[in-house]
């Protein structure tokens, strides 16, 4: 309640993990593309280097590298405590290691985010895009060793 | 500001943090849907700015051979400053480097003595001209130079969308400063650096100058950040082990350098340097005494 004194209890608990609220600059992205992305990343209606305000969508390999990686441990929204420790990803794509996505390393596409040993995660590791099954109309990118 | 313009003769800027409360927390409202920025990382599980900022750290570990005893020497050289400041949260409780190595994750490689503390509380700085300054009860902090900067394709937390995601706002904002300043960074007597998580120090140590990039963690062994080391840093103990207000309490000490009036007091501090934070758009000021 606002202006409650005192500490009282946990964050309000989330049953279902987040999903993403598509907004003019992201809906293409999400619903339309489907998520091998672009040369401007998160997609943002003017390019930084240039100011245009132009933009095609290309299908890029889908292919990159783990830039880094992060562990998250408790307290965490109670859909993502359940799961942890888990890994969160960064790739940089082969085609331009400035272009970078946050995911999660996954051996199935529809796998949780536990699924992989968090520390068997390591910087540099080749990694290829799948595509986890659709939710409320949402596709999201995830992403597993390369083989 | 509006003191330099002539708008006002006497500022009061004030800060007040009261995280106490269940409502004011971030998860407060939460919605299952997360629009903006947030949509690039919160379902993935990346929810809180440790995670944003331990993304970078892994990397900056990684590409300069940084370790956790580096981020150690922050939490600790923090701790022992706050163990000498009577207001500090953390006055009674002594940090050991064991104890900081052993202690619990929050998202690796970050652990709990990496992150700042959670207050409640307030304070507060008057501004107002140095010819009304110069006769009032207190000696002046004079305020030397001041930037405020966001580097290009900057968006809060998540420098790693950005093309070099290890040179973020304190180098925008350090270009500016120095530039406007008549000192450099080694003519800095002792810094207040922004430290809602101690890699933040490291980053901020390069981005002002005061080392080479990649070189902050060497920077930070043996009472590198101590008083009588190379830099003293964080004198109050911080938002790591002083109180979390946003930065605001980093101010108040950086006043108390110059005025000679620290619990860990600096000799002879006359340029005393305070930041905001590295990950968000940012600023930083630097205080002169009257030496």
């Amino acid at each position: 309640m606002a202006g409650e004194p005192g500490r009282s209890g946990d964050p309000e608990p989330v049953a279902v993990g987040l999903l993403p609220g598509p907004d003019a600059d992201s809906t293409p992205f999400w619903e339309g593309c489907a998520a091998c992305g672009r040369r401007r990343m998160p997609p943002r209606p003017m390019c930084p280097h240039c100011r245009s305000l132009e933009a095609t969508w290309e299908v890029m390999s889908g292919r990159g590298r783990i830039w880094s990686f992060v562990v998250p441990h408790p307290p965490l929204l109670a859909a993502y405590a359940e799961v942890a420790p888990y890994n969160v990803i960064v790739v940089e794509l082969d085609e331009e290691p400035a272009i970078r996505f946050c995911g999660n390393l996954v051996d199935t596409p529809d796998g949780a985010l536990d699924q992989v040993d968090p520390h068997t995660v390591e910087i540099g590791e080749p990694v290829e895009v799948c595509f986890a099954p659709e939710v409320d109309g949402i596709v999201m990118p995830r992403w597993r060793r390369a083989s | 500001m509006a003191v330099a313009t002539g708008q006002c003769d006497v500022a009061v800027a004030w800060r007040s943090r009261k995280r106490g409360a269940a409502s004011s927390r971030p998860w407060a409202g939460v919605s299952s849907r997360v629009g903006g920025n947030n949509q690039w990382t919160r379902p993935f599980g990346l929810l809180r700015p440790v995670d944003e900022i331990a993304m970078l750290t892994r990397r900056y570990c990684h590409d300069y051979g940084a370790t956790r005893d580096h981020l150690a020497n922050v939490a600790l050289a923090a701790r022992a400053h706050a163990n000498n400041n009577p207001a500090a949260i953390m006055r009674d409780k002594p940090l050991t480097r064991e104890q900081y190595l052993e202690a619990r994750w929050i998202s690796e490689p970050l652990c709990l003595f990496d992150n700042c503390l959670e207050t409640d509380g307030a304070c507060a700085v008057v501004i107002t001209r140095s010819d009304r300054a110069r006769d009032l009860a207190n000696p002046p902090a004079y305020v030397h130079a001041w930037a405020q900067s966001i580097p290009r394709q900057h968006q809060t937390m998540t420098n790693f969308f950005c093309d070099d995601p290890l040179e973020g706002p304190a180098w925008a904002c350090a270009a500016k400063l120095w530039d406007l300043a008549e000192i450099g960074p080694a003519e800095v007597d002792v810094a207040q650096l922004y430290d809602a998580f101690s890699p933040l120090i490291l980053l901020s140590l390069e981005g002002y100058g005061f080392c080479a990039r990649g070189e902050a963690g060497p920077f930070s062994d043996g009472d590198g950040l101590r008083v009588g080391g190379r830099l003293p840093t964080n004198t109050s103990g911080a938002g790591m082990s002083e109180a979390y207000l946003h930065g605001f309490n980093l101010i108040t000490e950086a006043v108390r350098q110059v005025r000679g009036t620290s619990t860990n007091q600096v000799d002879g501090a006359n340029w005393s340097l305070v930041t905001s934070g590295e990950g968000v758009p940012t600023g930083a000021m630097i205080l002169r005494g009257e030496g």
